[in-house]
């Protein structure tokens, strides 16, 4: 099992990942200074928890 | 060619019964859908409560016609079904990112619910992943369709289904009272359908995992050879 995930490991194209990932992050800052104040986030940080509310089902 | 055409129609019915499941659990009062029909709930006044089921039944039931097209014609039904499965779960990928990366604060509002990273003490990460993860899903989406890396995007794609699952047990274990909010923010508190969405990321782990065992391949390089 372990030998049959690092042959899976060793085979997979680890350029075209890291590249694809490094994109979608450039993609995520531009998106983000892209869309409206209303709809950006701070770069770091998070967003409040709203009530849960009473009526779930 | 016989043979060809035969598995061709199994698996058309195959490919309308998985969309049938995916639908009847996660999107009911869609036209694919039947346990929310008038017609069906006049014979069955219960039967609204069964979608899961009547969803489940259904995928056994596209996985059972598998099996006929397979022994008729298996070249074809393997490119087939790696054709199918690449474009049903690229597509769903990309159909689900395109709202997230419209409103990353909804999205970062949505995730902040789960409450799963200030259990360890994270939530500064929780607004970089917001904006981080539609576009990972976008754009290995398009890749899973149109690159030949069909390991690569698959592996990724499986991570995320993993991390939706997780999340996900976590809403039910945690009874935080939400759905996966994968295609539509709003109401994403209004309902318990947790189980729904982590049944069907459950199912749609399958077909994802016999990606990763695929070669790399373009789709055109896959009908070609």
């Amino acid at each position: 099992m372990k030998s049959i995930l690092l042959k899976f490991l060793k085979e997979l194209n680890w350029k075209f990942l890291l590249g694809l990932g490094i994109f979608c992050l450039l993609c995520a800052i531009a998106n983000n200074l892209r869309v409206s104040d209303e709809k950006s986030v701070d770069w770091i940080g998070s967003q409040e928890i709203l009530e849960k509310p009473e009526d779930v089902l | 060619m016989k043979n060809n055409i035969l598995a061709s129609i199994l698996l058309l019915f195959a490919t309308l019964l998985t969309a049938f499941c995916v639908a009847e659990i996660s999107f009911p009062e869609t036209f694919l859908t039947i346990t929310d029909k008038d017609w069906f709930l006049e014979i069955f006044p219960n039967g609204w409560k069964y979608n899961i089921h009547i969803g489940v039944g259904a995928f056994i039931l596209a996985a059972i016609l598998i099996i006929p097209a397979w022994v008729l014609s298996k070249n074809f039904t393997i490119k087939a079904l790696e054709t199918l499965f690449r474009v049903g779960i690229g597509g769903f990928f990309i159909a689900s990112s395109l709202f997230k990366i419209e409103s990353p604060k909804e999205f970062a509002v949505l995730m902040a619910q789960y409450q799963f990273f200030p259990a360890f003490g994270l939530e500064f990460l929780n607004n970089i992943f917001a904006l981080m993860y539609p576009q990972l899903e976008f754009w290995f989406g398009l890749a899973l369709i149109f690159s030949p890396y069909t390991r690569e995007s698959a592996l990724v794609i499986f991570l995320m289904f993993i991390s939706f699952i997780i999340a996900l047990s976590w809403a039910i274990f945690h009874d935080l009272g939400i759905t996966c909010g994968c295609f539509n923010i709003e109401g994403a508190q209004d309902k318990n359908e947790t189980w729904t969405s982590l049944i069907r990321d459950l199912i749609l782990l399958v077909p994802n995992f016999w990606l990763l065992c695929r070669k790399n391949k373009s789709l055109i390089r896959l009908w070609k050879e």
